[in-house]
């Protein structure tokens, strides 16, 4: 979970470990917390729906490593369904 | 490394044979991953599956693909590379549409002689069939999930295995609420298809452009914004079924185009000369009277005739003698074990009111009444407190059941529909809404409890109602 400042800069980060996998959970802590954006790969129907009914903007979809999603978050640039490894990080070793 | 398209095995035969074209027939969705469970080479059915096409997520991590419950917890493949040993699970993905998938995943090591891994096979397979099934087993009176005893119901039930056997088109027809959707379903699900993808499209939900993109897809570039190639419905339902709803919505230009296809079996995405050849069986259904569309000049009469290869139509439920009081009972339990309630039947008062009601919303309003009494209701039979008001507010004329032998005509029923303007099911429970949010001065929680429903049921139905936060 990461907060950031007006500029789009870092002030904070954390990490969130629920006591067990569950959408309600999950929800809950997102609303509870104030998050803004929620940042995530698969995410069902439903839940897209009651988070985005909540005004909270989700990009999902979105695959690769969770810095580069952050940063290009931070930038404004980061869409749904973004896919952010390079090249070589996609090139099978067979 | 070269295309997965231009991999060719050799010596298996007597001519060299493309990978990709052995691994397009099999009805399990395949993978086939590098020993860092990137992917390689993933089929058609594992692409209906996943919503992704292979050259979207070639060199992807399976994980991010599959988006499976197990895959945080039990990485299969790394789990294989501790033991060597072959996987089974069963549990769910997440697919292109959002929607939870249940399956079960068959996960074995790829290795050379020396036993060195190189790298995986899995194959996925469809769990929803076999659940619907399982469920299915304690139903004595039906077909799949639709349920009834009535003379013109076990007339339908009848002759539906012989129907889901062939491969001839269907057109489903009745009132709005009969269940057709569920109907087109369950000729799916018992037929050869079954294991192959069962294609929904609404042809009133989307203006004639997209329409046509979405059921026969497109190149890259074909038009503004089409970045990418999209697979249409008709290319995602091979071997399945395609189920076109309110077939009656669908623009001339494409009934043209969907009658080519019906034709040719070919299909051509938009900005491309090459052709698919799908093996799709076509399901549509209306509520509209196509024949009348026909005269109008609004329907191709061609198009009906090779639609209605089979045609069924589906009571509505004024017209299934006896039915009610079994399908009253089978939601009253469906919803008392689905929302944890101790529910156990209606009062007297009660079944009289719901068995006197002409339901002009059928099925889907009955189902509606259970689940709103089922959901108010704080004891242990349902009372005429537990019902929704309209039931009450609207005028004698339409609870009084017809006892006349005779079909009700349309015109018959018009007359206290036209009394009632505005009062229907759907604008009642927005009142009730908007009620319980006034009591409630504004606190959703307090109004879901008034309501006694859940908050997610109050905020899926506000959002329904169109009432924002």
């Amino acid at each position: 979970m990461a907060t950031l400042g007006d500029g789009g800069d870092m002030e904070n980060q954390r990490t969130v470990v629920l006591p067990h996998a569950s959408p309600e959970d999950l929800c809950h802590l997102i609303l509870s917390e104030g998050v803004g954006t929620v940042i995530c790969n698969g995410i069902e129907e439903e839940y897209y729906q009651y988070l985005t009914w909540k005004k909270i903007a989700v990009m999902d979809f979105v695959m690769g490593p969770w810095a580069r999603a952050l940063e290009q978050h931070q930038r404004g640039e980061l869409q749904p369904g973004a896919i952010l490894f390079e090249s070589q990080e996609r090139t099978p070793n067979v | 490394m070269s295309s997965p398209f231009d991999i060719r095995i050799e010596g298996l035969f007597s001519s060299s044979i493309e990978l990709a074209r052995l691994l397009d027939e099999i009805p399990l969705g395949v993978l086939l991953l590098d020993r860092h469970s990137k992917i390689l080479m993933m089929n058609p059915a594992m692409e209906a599956l996943t919503g992704y096409r292979l050259e979207e997520t070639l060199g992807l991590p399976c994980c991010d693909v599959l988006r499976s419950n197990f895959c945080p917890m039990t990485c299969p493949a790394q789990e294989e590379l501790k033991g060597g040993k072959p996987i089974c699970l069963e549990g769910d993905i997440i697919n292109r549409d959002r929607h939870k998938i249940s399956i079960r995943l068959t996960s074995a090591p790829i290795k050379d002689a020396s036993g060195r891994i190189l790298g995986f096979i899995e194959t996925l397979e469809d769990l929803r069939l076999l659940q619907q099934l399982d469920k299915d087993l304690g139903t004595a009176f039906g077909f799949g999930p639709l349920l009834g005893r009535s003379p013109k119901m076990e007339e339908i039930f009848k002759i539906l295995p012989a129907i889901a056997r062939t491969d001839s088109s269907v057109l489903i027809t009745g009132e709005t609420g009969t269940g057709k959707d569920v109907l087109a379903e369950a000729i799916h699900q018992a037929s050869d298809r079954a294991r192959h993808p069962f294609i929904k499209v609404n042809c009133g939900a989307l203006p004639e452009t997209l329409l046509e993109s979405e059921l026969f897809g497109h190149k890259k570039g074909a038009f503004t914004g089409a970045v990418a190639d999209k697979p249409g419905r008709l290319r995602l339902a091979h071997n399945g079924t395609l189920y076109l709803t309110e077939i009656g919505d669908l623009p001339l230009p494409l009934q043209v185009k969907l009658l080519t296809f019906l034709d040719d079996k070919v299909v051509f995405p938009l900005g491309s000369t090459k052709g698919f050849q799908a093996d799709v069986r076509i399901i549509a259904a209306t509520h509209r009277d196509l024949e009348r569309m026909v005269l109008e000049g609004r329907f191709r009469e061609d198009l009906l005739f090779r639609l209605k290869v089979v045609q069924l139509h589906l009571p509505p439920l004024r017209e299934r003698d006896g039915d009610l009081s079994l399908i009253m009972d089978h939601f009253l339990a469906l919803f008392s074990s689905r929302f944890g309630k101790k529910v156990s039947g209606f009062s007297d008062e009660v079944r009289q009111k719901l068995l006197s009601y002409s339901y002009p919303g059928n099925v889907r309003e009955l189902r509606n009444v259970v689940e709103y009494s089922v959901n108010i209701c704080q004891e242990e039979q349902i009372k005429p407190k537990h019902l929704p008001t309209y039931l009450f507010e609207l005028g004698s004329e339409r609870l009084e059941k017809d006892t006349s032998s005779q079909r009700i005509q349309p015109a018959v029923l018009s007359a206290p529909h036209e009394k009632t303007a505005g009062t229907n099911w759907t604008s009642i429970e927005r009142q009730l809404i908007i009620d319980a949010l006034i009591k409630a001065k504004g606190r959703k929680s307090k109004a879901a409890e008034i309501l006694g429903w859940g908050r997610s049921t109050l905020w899926r139905k506000m959002k329904q109602h169109g009432l924002e936060a």
